[in-house]
């Protein structure tokens, strides 16, 4: 079983570096936030960057264990994380807002203008 | 030496083996969050086990967990954890119960046991006990 799993994982690890981590997205009135699992990921060692409406988020695991630590037991990926969103509403590029809190990454989008719902008056 | 319980691969284990393995599946890994996402808060955590010479220790992946949330037991060399969570979602409040049991060695010193939660990962160093000698009895 553990053979087969070391071969897949190695035959898989020329084409891929990345975990997609696990997300969630809510939204209120003014924003979109983004909840993404990050655990034992350092802050330094996050980046995030949105171009022409893609969202992509890397984060480095450098958590290494010392090397005369024996693994027993291994079920966490050693891929870097990876997570690449199209967002298909206009938000706010200047305004968001990122934290790194107890392994969770919080993403707040902030919407743009144009669609927010807006309250009309009939005069 | 037996340290752990056979598990029997749950769909957790199932969804970590696409997230891993299956680049051209992301895209629907949305859909795939959806109709797991009750299942995924109420199974196992990843967890992984190491030992050197002087300790055992247990690696537990706890996104989002506050250190009152968690509860860890040592009971008939079972170590249990419990986690009860509460997310502040405004949109969807989650209750999520996390759970998870491993049985210890019996060589483990269960009063020095030391426990860690640093950036959601809880970090869980169980000191092994001075081997006794093994006692050669003699049959008459």
């Amino acid at each position: 079983m553990n053979t087969i799993g070391e071969t897949t994982a190695q035959m898989q690890s020329a084409q891929v570096q990345y975990v997609r981590p696990v997300y969630r997205v809510r939204e209120d009135k003014n924003s979109f936030f983004i909840d993404i699992e990050l655990p034992g990921i350092k802050r330094e060692c996050v980046s995030i960057a949105l171009n022409k409406g893609q969202l992509n988020v890397v984060a480095k695991r450098t958590h290494q264990v010392p090397e005369n630590w024996k693994k027993l037991r291994k079920e966490s990926a050693n891929h870097d994380y990876k997570l690449g969103l199209a967002l298909n509403v206009e938000v706010n590029e200047s305004k968001i807002a990122a934290n790194l809190a107890d392994g969770i990454l919080t993403l707040e989008l902030p919407k743009a203008e144009e669609v927010k719902p807006r309250r009309i008056d009939i005069n | 030496m037996k340290l752990i319980r056979y598990e029997y691969p749950t769909i957790n284990d199932i969804d970590r083996l696409f997230g891993h393995t299956l680049p051209t599946l992301n895209r629907l890994g949305t859909v795939w969050d959806r109709l797991f996402d009750n299942y995924y808060h109420s199974t196992a955590p990843v967890t992984d086990l190491y030992e050197d010479d002087a300790n055992y220790y247990v690696r537990v992946e706890l996104p989002g967990v506050k250190r009152e949330a968690v509860e860890l037991s040592l009971e008939n060399s079972v170590l249990t954890l419990g986690v009860k969570a509460q997310r502040t979602d405004e949109s969807q409040a989650l209750h999520y119960t996390v759970s998870r049991s491993i049985s210890v060695p019996e060589n483990v010193r269960q009063d020095t046991i030391l426990a860690k939660l640093e950036e959601g990962v809880l970090m869980v160093t169980l000191p092994k006990a001075a081997t006794t000698p093994s006692r050669v009895i003699e049959v008459k």
